[in-house]
């Protein structure tokens, strides 16, 4: 199963990459979207994958001795958590940059540190 | 409990003058006295109490993060120093500053001094004490920088912040080596823990990063020059921190560490050679200085010297006269510094040489004068003589050829410091070459000479009072557990006594006689001051730093977002094939059994859903509109809750789903309300991005399946599952973790999600308010 | 965005979304939810209103502003933080009372701040938008 994965997580982080390479801004936000999920699945597959056996129980003798691993979950959740704040505060930083100098070319912002 | 609550008041005294802002200045400024004063009280009535107070309140043991101080008689005596003079030399500065506008500024750090200050004295916790450590630091370089205006003033209270402030962070990594050796920073707990034998190059790592940090506090040679060059700040900061306690400060922190480190030779052989050569050193310079504040405060180098040698030495006879020097030093140094102050003040001159005759003009002052260098040269009868006495004596219980070499360099040094009184002496206030003598009767001040005068009897009257000789003799208990302190009375015979005088008459003779060749010779001095070698090597390094830093910085940011990308995306593929190619063997064992492993089958639907989030991919990165790439992106969203809901994770399922519908939105949104623009691909260096995101993309992978398969440490987390229920009371463990086990991590990340919004918001926010205006 | 499909919906769901946000944060510490998704769903609930009746008229609902919401979350997560100190133990540990059946501790103080945190965050970020664009 983990193979599976390791090449999803691959094709994650490289299609981000490869979108946060282009000049177009709004790609940039898209790439970073990408790579943060990759991340994420990378955190969760390393953990351990396990079917059916969610890290939740009622009572102290129903714990089974194998179970998921709870903690890398409790890693992604924070993560998925933050990963939204930054996308939108990197939305708003893009739509403000193409409102001020019109234009969503990466390379066009040289010129705003030059004056 | 009592003893935080003298911190707090003389905390409390810095935020007052904001307060209390209606009130007249001068009343205002006396009522500031009062907080301290009850801090004093509360450290007199300590002073009599038999055993050692301390408190302690757990903050986070783990990290030997504690409040934690202690009060032995030693460091309550510091601390009524402390308080004691920090009152006088307010009163005087009341007076000297008050035509200063900006003296409000002035007295909150002034007290937020005094206060962090009493803090490190009584911390007993290594981490706490560098907090008020640097704390000092801080207020010193506010002090040092008064004369904002002045660039003179504004250099060197950056230099020595940079100099204290980065023997803190030497001090620092020490403390922080200290506690990965002995897995406590308490020094109670220290005294016991300490062993140097499991450890033993970390060590002597952390003694020399220690060493570093009081070097640069107590302005050891080389890091000597930016007390010198301090006192740009107003005199009575130059008397209360740069010579009375805040230097004193390393110096304290060796007196504290001194048992923990007593059995290793690096410790000693360090402390006493820098601190025998700075002794020598400050001595020299002052001889040559023309300033008088540079020159004073060449000779609290020089003293600061002596002190870290002795504790150096180590033996407990030493470091009791160590202490006693201590305390006489601060006292007639922070009279001398006064006196500097006064003569600055009303003459308007710094210079030695251009100041004379001041006995016809101020007979009064010139007592000051007399008294306090009386003092400094040590001469019989003064606190300073007795200190030097005590410390004679105990240096004749080292070996032979100790003897010799230490009794030698105390006459060496002494005789210098008495060359210099001498010359102090006699031409700023017996000479009167000029017919104008320069000095203008101009204290019409009460305070501003009785406070010198107060701090010069001080220095002389102390051994004179049984009392007060009796509350140092106490000390010695602290010091020298076992062995009864034996008086000057006891040890026998004449010969002996004749014996601990020699040295003494010895540097008084050299040095009145060099004294004397110095004014006669008089081209030795130099009347614009000296610049030290290692003045000049800082000035030389900082400006390089500058040069260099900006030079790296316009090579590494050249402003293209791809380019820090490329260098970030090629930089982690070669750490991460450095690391494959090193761990290949186990990485290869490893990848193969786990993946033949039975239990992890893959049916058709983890293909399917695989195959959808890749098409989601694809969709990103090939689509021609906006809408499209967005609508691709929430696939693969909610291919990951799908994931996520598959391997029995619901919270991150339940999570992801929000976040995904909220992000799609988002995005649609801003891309709603922007006129669309095609996705086209311009021409970039394509094949190079493509080689190296392939790459990129495998390494990764193989990162996610070598993560997954290899198992160096076992698993923490049958800790959390057996805790959960029972002592966490909670049955989802995920959420378990975040609010309880790990709570301190997310309040970072719940803290870290606040700052993206209020970001978010600011940057909204202020384009609104400029569009409106 | 003015559509009486969404008023109508919005004014039945929101309330029930943030009912259901409510219930997740509380049933978070036994069951999947917590202050994470807690916060999130209350958001979406607000967000829904936004969008059928405007910024202007949700931000009256509100009453309070984000900013508020998420210095009063911050606050009551390092508060909580803080009540193990007043019980002389170490920052941060869990101080729980038993009455009969309910257990209440310190930890589910922190995961309303949490929760305060998220709801605050995001409906600062989206109304702010909103009303920007």
């Amino acid at each position: 199963m983990e193979w599976l994965f390791a090449i999803l997580v691959g094709g994650l982080y490289s299609a981000g990459l490869y979108l946060m390479l282009q000049r177009n801004m709004f790609k940039l936000v898209l790439g970073m979207c990408l790579i943060s999920h990759g991340a994420n699945l990378l955190i969760f597959t390393a953990g351990g994958l396990t079917r059916n056996l969610p890290p939740i129980f009622s009572e102290a003798n129903s714990i089974p001795a194998q179970m998921t691993d709870p903690l890398p979950q409790a890693f992604v959740l924070t993560a998925i958590v933050i990963s939204f704040g930054v996308t939108a505060f990197l939305l708003v930083l893009v739509h403000r940059t193409h409102k001020i100098l019109n234009t969503d070319d990466v390379d066009d912002l040289i010129k705003t540190d030059l004056q | 409990m009592l003893i935080p609550t003298t911190i707090l008041l003389a905390l409390s005294s810095a935020l007052l003058p904001f307060l209390l802002h209606p009130l007249n200045k001068l009343l205002r400024n006396i009522i500031l006295t009062i907080p301290p004063l009850l801090a004093l009280l509360i450290i007199i009535s300590q002073l009599n109490s038999q055993e050692v107070p301390s408190y302690q309140l757990s903050w986070l043991p783990s990290l030997g993060l504690d409040l934690y101080f202690e009060s032995s008689y030693f460091q309550l005596l510091f601390g009524f120093f402390i308080l004691f003079i920090g009152i006088f030399i307010h009163l005087f500065a009341v007076i000297y500053l008050q035509n200063d506008p900006s003296q409000k500024s002035w007295f909150f750090w002034f007290f937020m001094f005094m206060g962090s200050m009493l803090g490190l004295i009584f911390s007993a916790n290594l981490f706490l004490l560098f907090l008020f450590w640097e704390l000092t630091s801080l207020a010193s370089f506010f002090l040092i920088g008064h004369y904002y205006e002045q660039e003179e003033a504004r250099k060197s209270a950056w230099e020595a912040l940079l100099i204290t402030g980065g023997g803190g962070l030497c001090l620092l990594t020490g403390f922080i080596m200290i506690f990965i050796i002995t897995g406590s920073v308490n020094l109670p707990e220290l005294q016991d823990k300490f062993n140097n034998t499991s450890y033993p190059l970390l060590t002597n790592i952390a003694i020399l990063l220690i060493i570093l940090g009081i070097m640069t506090k107590s302005a050891q040679y080389p890091f000597h020059f930016w007390l010198p060059d301090a006192m740009t700040a107003p005199a009575p900061a130059s008397a209360y921190l740069h010579s009375a306690t805040m230097v004193k400060a390393g110096v304290f922190l060796s007196f504290r560490l001194s048992p923990i480190f007593s059995n290793l030779y690096l410790w000693h052989v360090l402390l006493v050679f820098f601190g025998g050569f700075t002794f020598f050193w400050g001595a020299l310079c002052c001889l040559k200085e023309n300033s008088i504040k540079k020159a004073l405060a060449y000779t609290t180098v020089s003293t600061l010297g002596l002190l870290t040698c002795l504790i150096g030495i180590g033996t407990p006879e030493i470091i009791y006269s160590a202490v006693l020097l201590m305390f006489a030093h601060a006292i007639y140094k922070a009279g001398l510094f006064l006196f500097a102050g006064t003569i600055e003040f009303t003459t308007h001159h710094k210079y030695l040489s251009k100041i004379e005759g001041l006995w016809r003009k101020q007979p009064l002052f010139f007592m000051v004068a007399l008294l306090s260098i009386y003092s400094l040269a040590g001469f019989p009868y003064t606190f300073s003589f007795h200190a030097k006495e005590e410390l004679i004596r105990s240096i004749y219980r080292l070996n032979p050829s100790y003897i010799v070499m230490f009794s030698l360099l105390l006459i060496i040094g002494n005789s210098l410091i008495i060359g210099f009184s001498t010359r102090l002496f006699i031409i700023p206030l017996l000479r009167a070459k000029t017919k104008e003598a320069t000095f203008h009767p101009g204290i019409s001040s009460f305070l501003l000479t009785n406070i010198p005068l107060f701090f010069a009897i001080a220095g002389i009257s102390i051994p004179l009072s049984k009392d007060l000789t009796g509350i140092f003799h106490k000390l010695s208990h602290n010091f020298i557990p076992n062995i009864v302190v034996e008086h000057s009375q006891n040890t026998t015979g004449h010969f002996q006594h004749y014996l601990l005088l020699l040295p003494s008459i010895l540097s008084w003779s050299i040095g009145i006689v060099l004294g004397f060749y110095i004014i006669w010779k008089g081209n030795i001095i130099n009347e614009q001051g000296i610049t030290p070698f290692a003045t000049r090597l800082y000035q030389h390094i900082i400006q390089q730093l500058l040069l260099q830093s900006d030079r790296i910085t316009r090579f590494f940011q050249n402003g293209k977002l791809r380019s820090y990308l490329q260098t970030f995306a090629v930089a982690v593929l070669i750490v991460s094939f450095i690391a494959i190619v090193t761990e290949w063997e186990i990485i290869k064992a490893n990848i193969l059994t786990h993946i033949v492993r039975p239990e992890h089958k893959i049916t058709k639907y983890d293909f399917i859903l695989t195959s959808i989030i890749i098409a989601g991919i694809f969709g990103v990165i090939f689509a021609r509109t906006k809408l499209t790439a967005v609508i691709c992106l929430g696939i693969i969203g909610y291919g990951m809750a799908i994931v996520f809901l598959i391997f029995s994770a619901p919270d991150l399922a339940m999570t992801q789903f929000i976040i995904e519908t909220l992000t799609v939105s988002l995005f649609v949104f801003v891309f709603y309300h922007l006129p669309e623009q095609p996705l086209y691909r311009r021409k970039t260096t394509k094949y190079q991005n493509l080689f190296i995101c392939t790459l990129f993309g495998i390494v990764m992978g193989f990162l996610t399946l070598s993560a997954s398969s290899i198992q160096t440490h076992p698993s923490i987390s049958s800790y959390f599952t057996t805790k959960s229920l029972n002592e966490a009371h909670g049955g989802n463990i995920v959420n378990v973790i975040l609010v309880d086990f790990r709570g301190f991590d997310t309040l970072g990340e719940i803290t870290v999600l606040a700052i993206a919004g209020i970001g978010t918001y600011a940057l909204l926010r202020y384009q609104r308010l400029k569009n409106h205006e | 965005m003015n559509s009486l499909i969404l008023k109508t919906a919005g004014k039945y769901i929101a309330p029930l979304l943030f009912l259901f946000a409510i219930y997740l944060l509380f049933t978070g510490h036994n069951q999947p939810g917590g202050g994470f998704s807690g916060g999130l769903v209350a958001s979406a609930s607000f967000i829904l209103l936004a969008f059928a009746y405007g910024v202007e008229q949700t931000q009256k609902w509100i009453r309070i502003s984000p900013l508020y919401i998420i210095a009063i979350g911050l606050l009551l997560a390092v508060g909580s933080g803080v009540i193990s100190i007043l019980f002389g133990q170490p920052f941060m540990t869990g101080v729980w009372i038993t009455l009969e059946s309910l257990t209440l501790g310190t930890p589910m103080l922190f995961d309303t701040g949490v929760f305060l945190v998220v709801l605050g965050t995001t409906l600062l970020i989206i109304l702010e938008l909103i009303k920007e664009v």
